[in-house]
């Protein structure tokens, strides 16, 4: 017998044998003996229409197909973040370090990712002329540079967008915006908090407070600046952003995977990168879906190599490993996250940032000084002596270290 | 109330009669009648009476009327005291009517536990499975809201995130049951087999995530000693690059002795440790684990006759991890353990379950639950099925953040 034929015969057989069963099932009487249990799922599934078996057969096939990386598409989808090509006019930031928000008759409108970013643009003889780059969540001091040659901002506007104006030739231009001092070693403070969500209408008290602290040269968020993910949600974080005197670098969080994170990505840019600024280098990755996928963890043992010798900071949203082991407020494998921890230990990294959790937590993973600090606003932890507050880590790139983190509290509206 | 307060009693009453009515732990009811799978004088097993299901079974009366509980009288929990009881299986059903429950059990049965019950007219059991449902939303509500609106505090989680668990398993379990029920499955041969004396496996599992594929080798034994159980297993990977081994020793509270017969209740109470070291030379992280977790097994048809061959498990537990990293880094994080089941008895062949497993620590991890990402575990299935004589096979799905399939062979030694 061929084994096509055995097949079909097997399946005959099934299919009298479920037949029988549900007979069975259906008028009540125990299933015939060798056949226990059949009768049950016969009853069951004899109990359904077509349609119904139908729904069925799908809420099964997506079981089964269920991804075990959720990250994956979002990760790939990351890699076009950051390049654009217009008008015969094509821009790629260095390192996907920007999301391109615009693109037009010689006009270039952009969200930096970093205080020290890289544009490589390539004109065609037909757009070369006078352009006009808008560059958006820079630093207040950052000028544009190319060969050296340095084209200092527009005057006036909001402290984190610089107009430049730029006479760029057909060919490929290496332009440079960023501040004077980027590439001296020197102490320096940043600010960091996360999770905003439902407290996204009063965030602005925060903005102003961090404002108001001297020397901050930027504000890292790990994650969680809305609630849903809504369109709206994104603009009124946009509007909330011009009372902050200094740019915000962030992840995205899992409330941002509420909605699509492509928004996220057309605003901020990837959720997933690293940047050097004053010897010191910064790795942002996207565990919005308690995990790391692959992809972000093969880009993070590069960045880790790269920045073996620097003073290193690791930002994400959600903590590898929960300190209060009992929450799992943490990845969703602790497998995952200890491999994480250890691939940060082997990577030298100096100081771990996570959110998630709507508190202040110091604490110590795998060795690594770790802070949570989840005081942007949303749904405060009750009984843990803070609410909204920021964090101001002050940096010490020559000497490779982290010095001073303070704590701010930011009083409730 | 009324309900509630008799459900609590049954289930105080069911654990004092498990441990009354074998206070030696034979997993032979004391009184009148024994139960089916029972020893003889001879101390040999009825099986044929175990394989028809004894006063369990609705073979046993084949060709008699069926007596509706709730219009004749049928006892509830109490028969199990030990005296005969009335035959409580329920009437013929019309396929139309069968059709209905199977629908009604399912939606909105899904909401209202025991509706699938209640359209085949065993409002009894219907009674208790919605009781069952409301302690489980109960559970949840009492577990979960102090949670959300405390944003997480330690203070509310170690009592309450048990309780969400344990809560969310009683809703489960008992919608699962009426649909058991109303799907016949009630009157089918069911027959819980008591632990064997001694037990040897030999499995393997395959694990599936986004990082790697990874066939794992282990083995495992068990062996009890009167109510001290002792278990040690482990396993390692085809790489040699992941090993794991665990030691552990359990003292059964209730529930009857591992004598791997067929017995009338497999309801049972145990309380274990354990110890586990976890080296992964891929990742180059080493974990020490100190667990203890309590357990329990109630059998259905102790609330009710009507709701026969299917039992609910929870679990509730804690530990402390100690993980060890490269250049002699080292953390200690704590563990809570909890989680639930639901399974069905294979007339005496073994068993079958889904549950729930709220740990990350283990190969599966937790399931990506989107809004809800990292604060769920991991999901599956899992049979024993006795195959020929002492021999079984065993096999697991889980679903978390990985997919791990282990099938296994067990030898279950003993009489």
């Amino acid at each position: 017998m061929s084994s096509h034929k055995l097949v079909q015969r097997v399946k005959r057989s099934r299919r009298s044998m479920a037949l029988s069963g549900t007979q069975d099932a259906l008028r009540g009487e125990p299933a015939r003996a060798g056949g226990f249990g059949r009768g049950v799922v016969r009853g069951l599934v004899r109990g359904l229409d077509r349609p119904g078996r139908g729904a069925i057969a799908v809420l099964l096939l997506a079981v089964l197909g269920a991804c075990t990386r959720p990250g994956e598409s979002r990760a790939l989808a990351e890699l076009e973040v950051g390049a654009m090509a217009q008008s015969g006019v094509t821009v790629q930031a260095a390192g996907g370090l920007a999301a391109i928000r615009a693109l037009g008759d010689r006009n270039l409108d952009l969200w930096s990712q970093t205080p020290d970013l890289g544009l490589s643009v390539t004109i065609d003889d037909a757009a070369a002329g006078s352009f006009t780059i808008v560059a958006r969540n820079t630093l207040g001091d950052a000028v544009l540079t190319e060969n050296g040659v340095m084209y200092p901002r527009a005057p006036g506007g909001a402290p984190t967008v610089a107009t430049f104006t730029i006479a760029l030739g057909a060919g490929t231009h290496a332009l440079r915006i960023a501040p004077p001092d980027a590439d001296r070693l020197e102490p320096y403070r940043f600010a960091a908090m996360a999770d905003i969500q439902n407290a996204l209408p009063a965030v602005d008290d925060m903005f102003r407070a961090i404002s108001a602290v001297p020397d901050l040269r930027f504000v890292v968020g790990m994650g969680d600046i809305t609630e849903r993910g809504d369109i709206d949600e994104y603009d009124l974080f946009d509007r909330q952003l011009q009372t902050l005197a200094i740019p915000f670098y962030t992840t995205l969080g899992n409330h941002e995977l509420w909605g699509p994170a492509e928004r996220f990505f057309a605003r901020y840019g990837r959720a997933s990168f690293h940047f050097g600024f004053k010897g010191a280098a910064f790795t942002f990755v996207d565990s919005g879906d308690a995990g790391l996928d692959p992809l972000v963890e093969g880009w993070l043992a590069g960045w880790l190599a790269e920045a073996k010798d620097q003073v290193h900071v690791f930002l994400t949203h959600i903590p590898p490993l929960d300190p209060f082991g009992g929450r799992y407020g943490s990845f969703r494998s602790a497998e995952d996250g200890r491999r994480l921890l250890a691939q940060l230990v082997r990577g030298h990294v100096d100081l771990t940032l996570y959110g998630h959790i709507h508190t202040y937590i110091k604490f110590e993973n795998a060795g690594i000084p770790a802070y949570i600090s989840g005081g942007g606003g949303a749904l405060p932890m009750r009984w843990d002596g803070i609410d909204r507050h920021f964090l101001a880590v002050t940096i010490d790139p020559a000497a490779g270290s982290i010095g001073n983190v303070e704590v701010h509290r930011v009083a409730d509206r | 109330m009324r309900w509630s307060r008799g459900f609590a009693l049954a289930l105080a009453a069911t654990l004092a009669r498990t441990a009354v009515a074998d206070p030696e732990g034979t997993g032979v009811p004391r009184g009148g009648a024994e139960s089916p799978g029972a020893e003889d004088e001879s101390g040999e097993t009825r099986d044929e009476e175990v394989r028809t299901g004894g006063d369990r079974s609705p073979q046993d009366r084949a060709g008699e009327p069926r007596k509706d509980p709730d219009r004749e009288g049928a006892r509830g929990p109490q028969d199990r005291a030990g005296e005969p009881r009335e035959d409580f299986v329920g009437q013929q059903v019309s396929a139309s009517r069968r059709a209905a429950a199977i629908a009604v059990a399912i939606f909105p049965g899904v909401l209202v536990h025991g509706a699938g019950s209640w359209v085949l007219g065993r409002n009894r059991a219907a009674k208790w499975l919605a009781v069952t449902g409301a302690i489980g939303v109960a559970g949840m509500v009492v577990g979960g809201v102090p949670i959300g609106l405390s944003g997480s505090s330690p203070y509310t989680i170690r009592e309450g995130v048990p309780l969400v668990v344990s809560g969310t398993g009683l809703f489960l379990s008992s919608w699962l049951a009426d649909v058991w029920v109303a799907a016949g499955g009630a009157e089918l041969p069911a027959t819980p087999l008591a632990l064997p004396p001694w037990l040897v496996e030999v499995a393997t599992t395959w694990q599936h995530d986004a990082y790697r594929e990874r066939a794992l080798l282990g083995g495992a034994g068990h062996l009890e000693l009167g109510r001290l159980g002792l278990d040690a297993g482990g396993y390692v990977d085809a790489r040699n690059a992941s090993r794991s081994g665990e030691v552990g020793a359990r003292w059964r509270l209730l529930g009857p002795a591992a004598t791997g017969r067929a017995v009338a209740d497999g309801s049972r109470v145990v309380v274990r440790a354990a110890a586990r070291l976890d080296r992964d030379d891929d990742d180059q992280v080493t974990l020490v684990t100190a667990e203890v977790e309590l357990s329990g097994r109630l059998d259905l048809d102790r609330l009710d006759p009507e709701i026969r061959g299917n039992f609910v498990e929870l679990l509730v537990g804690g530990g402390l991890t100690r993980t060890g990293y490269p250049e002699g880094r080292h953390d200690a994080a704590a563990l809570l353990l909890a989680g639930f089941a639901w399974g069905v008895y294979l007339g005496n062949r073994g068993e079958a379950e889904l549950f729930y497993d709220h740990r990350r620590d283990g190969l599966a991890g937790g399931l990506d639950a989107s809004h809800a990402a990292g604060f769920v575990g991991s999901f599956g299935g899992s049979t024993e099925l006795r195959v020929t004589g002492p021999w079984a096979v065993r096999g697991q799905l889980q679903i978390g953040n990985a997919w791990v399939t282990t099938l296994g062979i067990r030898y279950r030694g003993g009489p």
